[in-house]
């Protein structure tokens, strides 16, 4: 902060790390001259969740629940990468279907943090209804990975080598209804 | 461009945004009244564990795959039949995440996930499960007849 607060009136407001938006733990020191944000200081660390630590004590097949949770709104990214370096470090192939189906998780994981983001940042705007709709879709989105994976959410579906498990069998044509 | 042109566009895009909020009005809802109406989960979910406990064999595998190593294998060695006896299997449902990781590791398929999700109790100790607890088959939503349960909701809400 490079201006002193003695020289004007200059007000300090601290929006603590909890606040209603939605937007996760950000404490943020912002200084405000009447209405106008003059200077912010941003304070991070609030979800923090030492998640290295743990790391250091345990194995892959342990560790892939707890990666699901790094990134709470698009779950199956943080799997990918954290299945995809062991196997190009160990040359292990992939299979095909495996491969295929990977990408159609992911996507799908694409497209629900995309919603995910459009709903809050409508409700920052002053939409509010959106934000209904927004989790509406996601629904969708989730019942389309129960089917598959057996949770709505935290599945841990990425193994090294490929998918835990097949899709089931109408799986595909729920999914092209889904883009429709 | 005039401005009748970005009259006429701008009046297009309020339309094509408003048609979503109308189209919206014509779709079924997606909330369901839940004590009274249950969803049917799938078969693949991973709800309460059930453990068979004349299958295990007490190896161990369970707690070494498990994220925060929770299942507690007590067995005891019998010198005489040279096998390991299980003693007590117990699981803490307050720790467990549910990711099922071991469901497939597991090598005499002694362990599967049920359909239950709703283990809230009043003490929370009673969610520490020996293997008796755990052998309990689920209650199944289809035969509780005082519960009207809806089918599977990809299938109402894309109509």
């Amino acid at each position: 902060m490079n201006l002193s607060a003695t020289e004007k009136d200059l007000m300090i407001v601290n929006m603590g790390p909890h606040h209603p938006s939605m937007h996760g733990v950000l404490r943020l020191i912002v200084t405000l001259d009447g209405e106008d944000v003059v200077d912010c200081e941003p304070i991070l660390g609030y979800l923090h969740r030492g998640m290295e630590k743990i790391a250091e004590n345990r194995t892959i097949i342990q560790y892939l629940p707890y990666v699901t949770r790094w990134d709470y709104l698009a779950t199956m990214f943080t799997k990918a990468i954290t299945v995809n370096g062991p196997e190009q470090l160990g040359n292990i192939q992939v299979p095909k279907r495996a491969s295929y189906i990977r990408v159609i998780m992911l996507e799908l994981s694409h497209i629900a943090s995309h919603l995910l983001w459009l709903g809050p940042f409508m409700a920052d705007i002053g939409a509010q209804t959106p934000f209904f709709y927004i989790f509406r879709e996601r629904e969708l989105v989730y019942d389309l990975f129960e089917a598959a994976t057996g949770m709505r959410m935290m599945h841990n579906y990425f193994r090294i080598g490929g998918v835990a498990a097949d899709l089931p069998y109408g799986w595909l044509d729920k999914c092209l209804d889904f883009c429709d | 461009m005039n401005y009748g042109h970005q009259t006429v566009l701008a009046v297009r895009y309020i339309g094509q945004g408003f048609m979503i909020t109308l189209s919206h009005a014509n779709r079924l809802p997606v909330t369901i009244q839940y004590p009274y109406e249950k969803l049917i989960t799938l078969e693949c979910f991973r709800g309460r564990i059930h453990f068979e406990f004349d299958k295990c064999i007490a190896c161990e595998v369970c707690v070494r795959v498990c994220p925060i190593d929770l299942p507690i294998v007590d067995w005891k060695f019998e010198t005489d039949i040279r096998k390991k006896r299980l003693l007590n299997y117990n699981i803490d449902f307050r720790i467990c995440i549910f990711c099922g990781n071991w469901v497939e590791y597991c090598p005499t398929n002694c362990l599967s996930m049920t359909e239950e999700y709703g283990l809230s109790t009043y003490d929370c100790h009673e969610l520490n499960c020996n293997q008796i607890a755990l052998g309990r088959l689920p209650m199944s939503v289809i035969d509780d007849y005082t519960i009207r349960t809806i089918l599977n909701s990809i299938q109402r809400k894309t109509q």
